[in-house]
């Protein structure tokens, strides 16, 4: 070590250290309270929010379901019958020709 | 110090009553803002009261506190956008008159430093870490640590010259 790192240590020593501050303690302490509640303030937030979107969107909900429930029991029978047969044939076919066509002719609207 | 870990607060705010004069002032001496510092330092203290249960020798306390402190400082610069990896271009000019004025002029020539600069000069000269030590709380390589404390060092000692 230099004379000249020495002088520079002496001069970092000298320069004044912050005096205690019982405030900034205080001020730790409540930050780290606040801290230590967080998880249980984030939880109640989120229970709270889950509640009122729950409350909010209930009639809605509701409805969509029974709507869906209805919807099932519309198409059970259908696709049971020849005319439901048919339309699942009608689908297939449908799928099977646009896959073929698009493989053998997509390549003309490619640049 | 064992008490604070098995997270006793009262424990915990003994030791931040303590440690703050030495953190507070490492803090300053990086930020130039004593309310930034100040603020820095209050989010050192609670990183290091939320991980403290990972402390595995209570002796080392102080060393690892100013090492969260600098990795505190160094997300701030990053968020800051200050500019930590090119190398200040400021002319090398004397500052200090006389020994007297030594001290109030380390101060402003520490601001002179660029940011990485400073760190590394005021992490060993000032708190007396060890190049290694100095790498490990920034993550930087060796060779980094050792040119910016080298650079930085002679440039204070350039314009503090008397």
């Amino acid at each position: 070590m230099s004379d000249d790192d020495n002088d520079l240590k002496r001069l970092f020593a000298e320069s004044s250290l912050v005096p205690t501050d019982d405030a900034f303690v205080a001020r730790v302490e409540t930050a780290i309270a606040w801290r230590r509640r967080q998880p249980a303030l984030i939880a109640a937030c989120a229970i709270a929010l889950a509640t009122l979107l729950v409350w909010a969107t209930w009639p809605a909900a509701y409805q969509l379901t029974g709507w869906m429930r209805d919807g099932l029991l519309f198409l059970g029978p259908f696709f049971s019958s020849v005319e439901g047969h048919v339309a699942v044939v009608a689908l297939l076919a449908t799928g099977i020709a646009w896959t073929w066509l698009h493989e053998r002719f997509g390549n003309a609207y490619r640049d | 110090m064992m008490l604070a870990q098995t997270g006793d607060d009262r424990a915990f705010a003994e030791l931040v009553r303590r440690r703050q004069g030495s953190l507070r002032g490492l803090l300053r001496r990086l930020c130039r803002d004593p309310s930034l510092a100040d603020d820095l330092a209050q989010e050192s203290f609670v990183q290091a009261w939320r991980t403290l249960s990972q402390l595995r020798s209570t002796g080392a306390f102080g060393g690892w506190l100013k090492q969260v402190a600098v990795r505190t400082w160094l997300q701030h610069a990053r968020r800051a956008k200050l500019d930590l990896d090119t190398l200040d271009a400021a002319e090398a000019e004397p500052l200090a008159t006389s020994d007297a004025d030594a001290r109030v002029d380390l101060d402003r020539a520490l601001e002179k430093l660029n940011p990485a600069q400073r760190l590394c000069v005021v992490m060993s000269y000032g708190e007396g870490l060890s190049h290694g030590e100095i790498a490990d709380a920034t993550g930087w390589p060796l060779g980094t640590v050792k040119s910016h404390v080298a650079r930085g060092g002679a440039r204070l000692r350039d314009w503090l010259k008397p």
